[in-house]
């Protein structure tokens, strides 16, 4: 690539770019910190824009515009859950989320809820952090991002299975894709669509029931031909908005915010620019399907 | 109304509601503006449910609504000050500080953002809402406001430049990278 200006470096960032032209573009950046800091000015200025509007969603919203609707009022607040400044979605106390899909399904999760409520029950301090969750900790701590111990936990778990050729991966496989969106939407509580990376070079693996702080959790598996091992994590969060972050946890980098009443978590084992500008790419599709 | 609005439909646009609002608080600025342009948003949807085919995104269509009825407003508003003239509301807006020694707190940092966007020009301020904020493709951008790609490409690029530069004069450039954040402090 010849030259790359400031339209094909916003189109990066957003995650417009073809694989291909994005790789060159990853590459002209390896050996240009101005080109690099244009970058994180760009990033920095969607989220800076993302970030000052987010307040709004979380505002009652006026009962005039709900009348200009022809509705009644109080319709809103159980179709929107955000309009009357409780804006984070209630947290199920059912426990009746364990799936009833099929005995893969079953094992799959039931083999992970066994890690999860083994060390989740505060009997063991295991080295993954699960302990520190479970018992009505974990996100409620707002100073903490110690579920992100257990994102970069569920990664590693996939990341074994895998490497043993373990035939229990997923609950779902990449062909169940709707019903896995259908599945993981009702026990989230919101509608959902599974990111489609394929453009970023990742192939959907399949999707698993894992455990963050008592309640149900999605986990999106994503890989490439390079190697590369991806994971979206959405969890239920009763904490604030917060703009996207980035955090290493071993070998892992994790993106990371909230929204809504959600906590996400994009992680893999790539370098944080281009696990940025994917999230970026996901956080989109996710916004989209919302 | 030309047909009766099925309750699954009213309930989506309900649900809208605080997508739309944040969407035109962009757009207008004001709370009370955006809330206006919103009302007349889907008092304009309700009357015109026909032209919206089931099936397609209700959410694209009422975006639609939003900026054609900003933008209509707009051009009223120049045509009633004078065409080239600065209106009341824009004249009377402060200027940002230059102070960038200034250590913004991030809501001060948020408001800067949002005083930049609102004096950028309409057709970026439009861009940069729905791409950055909204969260829209180009393409989707392009289709929503009936302009090629490569026009909401350069718009953008423009809105983000001014971004970056006012941040920068603000002190908010400054802001701390994400690698640079303790992982303690979300």
């Amino acid at each position: 690539m010849s030259r790359v200006d400031d339209v094909m470096l916003m189109a990066y960032v957003d995650g417009e770019m073809d694989a291909a032209t994005a790789r060159e573009i990853e590459t002209a950046l390896a050996g240009d910190p101005a080109l690099m800091l244009r970058v994180q000015q760009l990033r920095d200025g969607a989220m800076m824009a993302r970030g000052a509007f987010a307040e709004v969603l979380h505002e009652p919203v006026p009962e005039r515009l709900i009348a200009a609707l022809g509705g009644p009022a109080a319709s809103a607040k159980a179709d929107t859950g955000t309009t009357r400044g409780d804006n984070v979605v209630p947290l199920k106390r059912s426990t009746s989320w364990l799936p009833r899909r099929s005995a893969i399904g079953w094992a799959a999760a039931a083999s992970v809820a066994a890690l999860v409520i083994g060390y989740g029950a505060g009997e063991m301090r295991p080295q993954f952090g699960f302990g520190d969750l479970g018992l009505g900790g974990g996100l409620q701590n707002a100073s903490s991002n110690r579920w992100l111990d257990n994102v970069a936990a569920y990664y590693h778990v996939y990341q074994n299975s895998l490497a043993n050729k373990d035939k229990l991966l997923v609950d779902f496989t990449a062909s169940d894709v709707p019903e896995l969106e259908k599945w993981f939407g009702a026990k989230l509580n919101r509608k959902l669509e599974v990111p489609n990376l394929t453009s970023k070079g990742l192939t959907t693996q399949g999707g698993r029931l894992v455990i963050i702080n008592d309640k149900p959790a999605a986990q999106f598996l994503y890989s490439s031909d390079k190697g590369e091992l991806v994971e979206l994590v959405i969890a239920f969060t009763d904490q604030p908005y917060q703009p996207e972050q980035i955090t290493r946890k071993g070998d892992v980098n994790i993106v990371h915010w909230r929204d809504n009443g959600y906590a996400y978590a994009f992680a893999g084992n790539m370098d944080a620019s281009r696990l940025q500008a994917i999230a970026d790419s996901v956080w989109r599709d996710l916004e989209r399907a919302s | 109304m030309s047909q009766p609005l099925d309750e699954r439909v009213r309930a989506e646009m309900v649900a809208l509601l605080p997508r739309l609002r944040r969407f035109a608080r962009g757009l207008a600025g004001a709370a009370d503006q955006a809330d206006d342009l919103v009302q007349a948003a889907c008092e304009r949807a309700i009357a015109r449910i026909d032209q919206w085919t089931p099936g397609t995104r209700l959410d694209s269509w009422m975006f639609r609504i939003v900026q054609t009825i900003w933008l209509d407003e707009r051009r009223a508003a120049k045509v009633r000050t004078g065409e080239g003239r600065i209106d009341a509301a824009e004249a009377a807006e402060p200027e940002l500080s230059v102070n960038g020694i200034r250590q913004m707190e991030a809501h001060l940092t948020y408001d800067a953002v949002r005083r930049v966007i609102a004096k950028l020009p309409e057709e970026q301020r439009l861009v940069i809402m729905l791409v950055c904020v909204e969260g829209q493709t180009y393409k989707e951008a392009a289709d929503s406001l009936g302009i090629p790609i490569g026009t909401v490409m350069s718009r953008l690029a423009r809105a983000r430049t001014s971004l970056t530069k006012a941040l920068g004069e603000t002190g908010s450039g400054n802001i701390i990278r994400f690698d640079e954040r303790k992982s303690g402090d979300a």
